[in-house]
């Protein structure tokens, strides 16, 4: 089924803000913070004016805005926060406690870096924090993306066999608060891909008289946690298959829903990043080409579950790898290119690799500063 | 359906800390003779050990010994002074 | 609406089973035994970390017989409000949506969550039970440790009065605000069913004796309860925001009369934490008890 098309312009934030509004959430819980506010002050608007049938619970905290969510995912409803930054850190305990405890919260993160010194631009430490949480992150390259992903993200997390909650990450600012042209589906043609939350992963009632997270012995909790990694495992099947739905009900994918590749399938270097700098490198690749250099890119979707045979498998074949990374992991490197390295290693794949960091603080990070890196890699190669 | 995810899920059960009896050091002993039947140690058991008494029956106050901590609330609440606490080594 | 010790008889279902893991003479498990029981067959508790958190149980099963969502220490009220608007959407607003949590997270850790689902009157129960201090961690003083009690972190005795949540509460329109006692069950039955036929955020604090970091004789919690009641150490009242008047409760009444009050030093002398409390700590504190009523007198 392929659905009408209907180009409108708007910010990413208004992108992942219909999304939730035609996802038709039972529960919105949340918390102002620059740059993600804007989703959730358009959600209170479709509640009040009787657009959105949900509950929008105006909470103090982001610790209160992610419990909230928590409590009504227990419940067994549709539920969706957004945050950033700062608001991220401060929900962190039960950011893990979400993830671990298996709660299908849909939370867009609009990536803001952290303080100090105060900043509200892009860089993508806040969510990279959170890599071990427990949740599927999804690093979104436009404002199109955005809506997809945020639809996708119900599909993913509901699935009883995953049970995950999911974090669809947008650049702040050049993603959310840049207007660009989204194909926005109906209501309608929206709600019926996403689909009722049915079948719910857990639901506590008076008639039900179970416990949830009490005391666990080591058995238990190793039991738990081998089933939290197996389902990351499914969810990258899940993904692919979203990925392939996605393209069935509205002409569009993300590469294979995990990496996207942009370019020839074999080059001497292949650019290698996440987010909005990912999209901006293709520029750089054909800007590159152009000049008579054979360079291609790879762009890692969805960073959790690491999508590991995918980045092999073209890893092998390519000469060189250049990561770019908008965060770091202080006292080692940027966490893309560490876990890359990683995976090559284990699969014995040979294949160099080259790690920069680009655009902290919101550096501007144009196709420019990509191709002279690019020709700064191609040199010192072997 | 699905089979849900393996999460830290409990249902109730009695004894989930065991026989909790074990950890007691006395024991509380009901002279029946005294026992008024007024189920104030009932009322008072922190762990739900007194089985209560039954005026229309006859029935005093029992106690399950299986579960009891030994804490002494019942005796000392006792208004007839019916409740004595007894070391568990005699 | 008047709970006599036959009502206590003819509950629902058993809140508590058997078997728990609470430590012997515990005045929280006594107490939730009869508050929760009375409420058994619509609750659905949210327990923070908690010594609640460790006594339901664990391992093969837990001690608690109603549907229980253990959180974060300082998440409970915010989990709460998103359990009550999720059952609002499901047609189910007769679930009683309780959070049942200790001092730690009712008076300090989870104080900013708590009052904001009181601002944003939020159809839950909150029910501290206060043993006086952090009680799961080893006993240190938390925000509602007695002034003059010797605690883990105190080991001088603390020499700070107790932060009143109630009357945070009461200023935070709150919808029903009331004290209660392990000592007085049939009157904290009432109050918990009175509370929860109220529409709006409710708030019970309940004094319940901790024999291991009260260092007291586990028979005694019981005596001790009570002897804080009569004391006035503790008063009992209830307090409702449509008429804005504070009632002293009936086992309270007659010690809101200093001259009725049995002396301090009866309830100091049973707790090992109290034994070595100063001229200077034992007057504060009963200035402090004083600042307490004087406050309650304000809305009688």
């Amino acid at each position: 089924m392929v659905v009408k098309h209907n180009k409108k312009s708007m910010t990413g934030n208004d992108a992942a803000s219909y999304a939730a509004l035609f996802a038709k959430p039972k529960v919105v819980s949340a918390y102002p913070i620059t740059p993600q506010t804007t989703i959730i002050e358009k959600l209170s608007q479709y509640v009040d004016e009787g657009k959105l049938d949900a509950e929008f619970i105006i909470v103090e905290s982001e610790h209160s805005a992610l419990a909230g969510c928590m409590g009504a995912a227990w419940s067994g409803v549709r539920t969706f926060t957004a945050t950033s930054s700062q608001g991220l850190l401060y929900m962190a305990e039960n950011v893990f406690w979400s993830g671990y405890g298996r709660l299908p919260i849909v939370m867009p993160v609009v990536n803001r870096c952290l303080a100090p010194g105060w900043s509200i631009y892009q860089d993508l430490q806040d969510s990279m924090a959170f890599r071990d949480a427990g949740w599927i992150q999804i690093y979104t390259k436009n404002n199109q993306e955005v809506f997809d992903t945020v639809l996708q993200a119900f599909r993913i997390s509901e699935d009883k066999s995953i049970a995950l909650p999911s974090m669809p990450c947008l650049d702040g600012f050049v993603i959310s608060h840049t207007t660009a042209q989204v194909d926005l589906p109906s209501a309608e043609d929206s709600f019926n891909f996403v689909g009722e939350y049915s079948d719910p992963v857990i639901e506590v009632d008076t008639e039900k008289p179970w416990i949830f997270g009490g005391l666990v012995g080591p058995e238990k909790f190793i039991k738990d946690r081998t089933d939290l990694m197996e389902a990351m495992e499914r969810a990258k099947k899940k993904i692919v298959d979203m990925n392939k739905e996605l393209g069935e009900y509205f002409g569009r994918t993300y590469g294979n829903g995990l990496i996207e590749i942009y370019g020839d399938d074999v080059a001497d270097l292949t650019i290698v990043s996440m987010g909005t700098i990912a999209d901006e490198a293709q520029d750089a690749v054909d800007k590159l080409k152009e000049e008579g250099l054979s360079v291609n890119e790879m762009r890692v979707r969805t960073f959790r579950p690491f999508p590991e045979e995918d980045i092999v498998e073209f890893a092998k074949k390519n000469h060189k790898l250049l990561v770019i990374d908008r965060s770091v992991s202080f006292g080692h490197a940027g966490q893309l290119r560490i876990e890359i390295e990683a995976v090559l290693h284990r699969n014995k794949v040979d294949t160099s690799v080259e790690g920069r960091i680009m655009g902290l603080g919101g550096e501007d990070v144009p196709y420019t500063k990509i191709v002279a890196a690019a020709k700064e890699a191609l040199r010192s190669r072997m | 359906m699905t089979k849900g995810p393996s999460s830290p899920i409990l249902f109730p059960i009695e004894g989930a800390a065991g026989r909790t009896g074990d950890w007691r050091t006395h024991k509380p002993v009901v002279d029946p003779e005294l026992c008024i039947k007024c189920n104030i140690c009932w009322k008072f058991c922190p762990d739900n050990a007194i089985y209560r008494a039954d005026k229309e029956k006859d029935q005093i106050i029992k106690f399950d010994y299986e579960y009891c901590k030994g804490c002494g609330i019942c005796a000392s609440e006792c208004p007839s002074k019916a409740i004595k606490m007894v070391s568990e080594d005699e | 609406m008047k709970v006599t010790q036959k009502d206590l008889l003819n509950i629902p279902k058993k809140a508590l089973l058997k078997g728990h893991f609470a430590c012997a003479g515990c005045g929280s498990t006594l107490a939730f035994r009869h508050a929760i029981g009375a409420i058994s067959d619509k609750v659905i508790l949210v327990v923070p970390a908690s010594c609640a958190s460790v006594y339901q149980g664990g391992g093969k099963g837990a001690a608690f017989n109603v549907p229980t969502i253990n959180t974060a220490f300082a998440a409970s009220d915010a989990v709460a409000s998103g359990v009550r608007r999720a059952m609002k959407m499901k047609g189910l607003d007769d679930r009683k949506i309780v959070v049942w949590g200790g001092d730690g997270s009712g008076a300090d850790i989870g104080i900013a969550t708590e009052i904001g689902a009181c601002d944003r009157q939020e159809d839950i129960l909150h029910i501290i039970y206060s043993n006086n201090v952090y009680g799961n961690t080893g006993g240190q003083r938390s925000g509602d440790t007695m002034i003059g009690a010797k605690t883990a972190t105190t080991p001088y005795g603390n020499t700070t009065p107790r932060k009143m949540v109630p009357f945070i509460m009461m200023a935070n329109n709150a919808r029903y605000v009331a004290t209660a006692s392990s000592g007085y069950l049939e009157d904290l039955v009432y109050k918990v069913k009175k509370a929860v036929s109220m529409t709006g955020f409710k708030l019970i604090q309940i004094d319940a004796p901790c024999p291991p970091n009260w260092r007291s004789d586990s028979a005694d919690t019981v005596k001790i309860a009570q002897l804080a009641v009569k004391t006035g150490v503790w008063p009992l009242f209830e307090w409702d925001r449509e008429t804005n008047i504070v009632e002293i409760s009936r086992p309270s009444k007659k010690y809101e009369d200093m001259n009725n009050r049995v002396n301090l030093t009866e309830w100091t002398k049973l707790q090992g934490r109290l034994k070595t409390i100063t001229e200077d700590q034992l007057k504060s504190l009963k200035d402090d008890t004083e600042r307490q009523w004087n406050f309650i007198r304000k809305f009688m």
